[in-house]
Order: C-alpha cells, then sequence, then structure tokens
C-alpha cells in the first residue's frame, strides 16, 4: 500500500543518493597526498622490476623459458605487452632499463603527466609478458600506477612542482580528475580486502586457524621464520591466522566512515606490511598499505572529509 | 555533460570490478559470470591489469600448495640436476614458484596443455643438449601435529622435450605408472 508522500520520499533518496555521488567524484580535491602514492609508487616499481632483473634474459630472452609465441598463445587473448617486440637480449634489458627510469622519475616527479602514464603501461607490458610469473603485489602495483596517472600527481613533493615555482607557472590547485583517482584508491583498498577474505572464508585452514602453519612452512620465499614459535603454540597460530581476516574485514569496512577511516588507514600503513611479511608477499603487503595512504591524514584532513 | 560520461564510465567500471572479484578463475565462478565478464569486460579490461581476482595463492594456504622443484636432466643421464632458479631466495623464488605452477596448472586447462613445459624444455637445451628430461617434484610440508615428519618430495610431473627435424620442440608427457587389473587370458575367449 502506497501513501501520497512515498514518490517523494523515493525522489528525496535518489536526490540524496546522487548527491553522495556527485560528492565522492567530483568535489576537487587537493593532490597532496596522491603525490605520496606516486613517490611510493616509483619506489614499489623499482623494487618490484627489481626482482625481474636477475632472471631477466633467461625468461624473456631470445633462447629463454618464455618465447613469445608460447606467451602469446597462453595469456589472455586482449593481452598485449610492449617487450613481445624485444628481439635479443639487449631489446630486452633496454626495455627494461627504460621502465626502472620511467619509475625513478615517477618517484622524483619528473614529467608526471606523461611519466606516469608511461610507467602504467611499461609495468603492465611487463607483467604481461609473462604472467605466470605475476603475483598479488605486480597486480596491486598497476592498479596503483594508473590511479597515479588519472590523478595530479606530480603537483606536489615533485621536481615539476619546484620548476613550476621557479617559472612562475600555475600553482597547484583542487581538481575532479585527482578525486576520481583518490576515490579509486580508496575503493580498491576496501575491495582487495574484502576479496581476501571472500578467498579465505572458502578454505578450512582459515576456519580452522592452522592457515599461518602452511604459509610459514612453505620456504619460498618466506621472510619471516615462525615455524618453531607456532609449532610451540596452536594459540600463537590461531590468533595470527584469525587476525588476518579480522584485519581485512576492518579495512573493508572501516574505510568508508568518516569516524573510523584515519584511523584505518594509519593501521593500515603498518598492519599491511606485517601481514606482507607473515603471508612471504612484503611487496603486497606494501602496495596494500600505499593503498590506504591518501586516507590517513598525514599531510592534513582526510580525502573523505575534503569530499564532503 | 563530462561528469555524465564520467559517470557512465565509472559504473561500468565498478561493474567489471565486481564481476572480476566474483568470477575470479582460481574459485570457479558461474557460466553467466564469466561469460558476461569474458565478452563484454576482459577485452579492455585486461590489457590494463591482470585480472586475478584478488583471489590470491597465498589467501588459500592450503596443504597442498607446498613448495615445488625444477629438476632436468640430457635424456639418459641417471641423475638429476637442480634447474634454474633452484637457489633463488625472496620474491625471486617466488616468481619461479608461480612458474612452476602455471606449468603444472596447465596441464588441465584446454588449449594450455604442453605450452609451458615445451617452452621451459626448449629453453633449457643450452643447458643440457637438445633433447631432456624435466620433471617438477613438491616438496611436502610437515604437519603441526609432527613437525618432525617431512615427507619425501614427490614427482608431479615429468616430461621429455627434445628438438626433432625440421627444428619443432616435441614434448613427451610422462605419464606416471598406474596400478591396472592383470590381463588373464581365458580359454578360447576373444583375444
Amino acid at each position: 500500500m502506497t501513501t501520497p508522500e512515498q514518490p517523494a520520499d523515493d525522489a528525496a533518496a535518489l536526490a540524496a543518493i546522487g548527491r553522495t555521488w556527485e560528492a565522492f567524484w567530483f568535489t576537487p580535491a587537493g593532490s597532496r597526498p596522491l603525490a605520496l602514492v606516486r613517490m611510493a609508487a616509483g619506489i614499489l616499481g623499482l623494487l618490484a622490476g627489481g626482482t625481474y632483473a636477475q632472471d631477466l634474459t633467461i625468461w624473456f630472452g631470445p633462447a629463454g623459458l618464455l618465447p613469445v609465441e608460447t606467451v602469446a598463445a597462453w595469456r589472455a587473448p586482449a593481452a598485449v605487452s610492449l617487450f613481445d617486440v624485444c628481439g635479443t637480449t639487449t631489446a630486452v634489458w633496454l626495455a627494461f632499463s627504460c621502465l626502472m627510469l620511467l619509475f625513478g622519475l615517477l618517484a622524483i616527479g619528473l614529467l608526471t603527466p606523461v611519466v606516469s602514464v608511461l610507467a602504467a603501461a611499461g609495468w603492465v607490458s611487463l607483467l604481461h609478458r609473462g604472467p605466470m610469473l605475476a603475483g598479488p603485489a605486480d597486480d596491486c602495483l598497476a592498479i596503483l600506477l594508473w590511479c597515479v596517472a588519472l590523478g595530479a600527481a606530480g603537483e606536489h613533493l615533485s621536481v615539476d612542482a619546484w620548476l613550476h615555482r621557479r617559472l612562475g607557472w600555475a600553482g597547484p590547485r583542487p581538481r575532479v580528475r585527482t578525486r576520481l583517482a583518490l576515490g579509486l584508491l580508496q575503493i580498491h583498498a576496501a575491495v582487495i580486502a574484502a576479496a581476501a577474505v571472500l578467498a579465505q572464508l572458502k578454505g578450512d585452514v582459515w576456519w580452522n586457524g592452522t592457515a599461518m602453519w602452511w604459509l610459514t612452512t612453505r620456504e619460498p620465499g618466506r621472510v619471516l621464520n615462525l615455524v618453531e614459535p607456532l609449532r610451540q603454540s596452536e594459540y600463537l597460530c590461531n590468533a595470527l591466522t584469525l587476525g588476518i581476516v579480522g584485519w581485512e574485514i576492518v579495512v573493508a569496512v572501516g574505510l568508508w566512515f568518516a569516524p573510523t577511516q584515519r584511523l584505518v588507514a594509519r593501521g593500515a600503513l603498518v598492519a599491511w606490511p606485517l601481514v606482507g611479511l607473515l603471508v612471504a608477499e612484503p611487496l603486497w603487503g606494501v602496495v596494500m598499505a600505499v593503498l590506504s595512504l591518501p586516507f590517513a591524514g598525514l599531510l592534513g584532513r582526510s580525502c573523505l572529509k575534503q569530499a564532503g | 555533460m563530462p561528469r555524465a560520461v564520467a559517470t557512465v564510465l565509472l559504473v561500468v567500471y565498478l561493474t567489471g570490478l565486481t564481476l572480476t572479484v566474483i568470477g575470479n578463475t582460481s574459485s570457479g565462478s558461474a557460466l553467466l559470470v564469466s561469460v558476461v565478464k569474458g565478452r563484454l569486460f576482459s577485452p579492455w579490461m585486461t590489457p590494463a591489469w591482470l585480472d586475478l581476482g584478488f583471489d590470491y595463492f597465498f589467501t588459500y594456504a592450503q596443504p597442498t600448495d607446498a613448495a615445488l622443484r625444477l629438476e632436468v636432466r640430457p635424456h639418459g643421464d641417471a641423475a638429476w640436476q637442480s634447474g634454474p632458479g633452484t637457489g633463488a631466495t625472496g620474491p625471486r623464488a617466488v616468481r619461479w614458484q608461480r612458474l612452476l605452477r602455471a606449468m603444472l596448472a596447465s596441464e588441465s586447462e584446454p588449449g594450455r596443455e604442453g605450452l609451458l613445459p615445451a617452452a621451459v624444455g626448449a629453453g633449457l637445451f643450452d643447458w643440457c643438449g637438445e633433447d631432456v628430461d624435466l620433471q617438477v617434484l613438491v616438496v611436502p610440508q610437515p604437519d603441526r601435529q609432527a613437525p618432525e615428519v617431512v615427507p619425501d618430495p614427490a614427482v608431479l610431473y615429468t616430461a621429455r622435450v627434445r628438438r626433432v627435424s625440421g627444428g619443432e620442440v616435441q614434448l613427451i608427457k610422462t605419464e606416471a605408472r598406474r596400478e591396472v587389473a592383470p590381463v588373464v587370458p581365458t580359454a578360447g575367449g576373444a583375444q
């Protein structure tokens, strides 16, 4: 049964949703938090790219284990890689060195609008050259780089900003595209945490609290050796396992509410790297921390407050 | 007008992101989800990122997901040698593990079967000559109740890779021996 007031209520609800959407995505935002993300993304690019360096020739060289034809047949049909055209060892190294240079330029913020797009495209190209080698840190770093490319990430803490001041050009200003980049960072920070929880809740080991044991006793890539303490204390094993799941739930939910956003984001700067160490994915842990970085309010008001 | 366009793009992207999470390949997904995602979203999403579904290997932490090891030898040799990447540590070691895992996983994926083992074997021709045997072993993890009992590594995959006339690379997969019932000849029965 409907009442005369109901259509008006529906219209008001729709208008409220519209206003919230508008405020979240289209309120011009300052780019100082995104500058921090840009610097971190550049450094993370150097670190993640560095893990390819030692085996670059054996994987992607002309007589390597992963020839272009095999990878092209193996990967998704839509995937493409600029590295596919590198037919010699020199060309592979040249392309790789250019990518590392781009990450260096991104970290210092030189020619940021161009460099950020090239770095994102270059990184994705490297991943698609050998998708079977790529993992969580690589996947999430790609998202980070595209968000940096979308926003005005070079307006602060950069060589670009210094040059602009020296030349007397227009200074930084709040922009919608920066707000879009920050909004996407927030969405991904929460979605990735939620997706991890969903995946974990499908496995018995995350319910019975022994997942940490199986993660710790797998040696390749292990950073922390907790075998002995976990063997001695089942409670510790359970606490760490359930603690990881609990933390992911806290991030997936807590980033969306003004009272908890800053606290969760600041906690993320410590907790995600720790989780990364525990699960033998340290770079992934740092990338996850960087996704939450703009909301920690380290350089002033948090992004949610700016939007509101 | 630009905001309307941006809104449409955002809605499309967020829909794709949702499909990525609910349609990730590691856990399987509904046919409808995978078809919609594959036809409408993957062609433009995949080039920009890997689309791993944020459903990563470590989030499963299964006892069966133990460390893998690659061993190679020139065909006919008795002794196996450690393959490339054996001494790697840290993130580098993890990338080698992913490669070996992909080799095994792709054996049950239509269209990918044999691709990676053949390529990896051919890549080892410089090390072992143009006729090599390769095997992937799993190093089982000890149970928490009996951590001192470390099971022996077990062979999961064995193949011979060689270059045949015309330069083509041939993969000969070695099937594991299975127990079969003895054939009992019956008098007067069909042979």
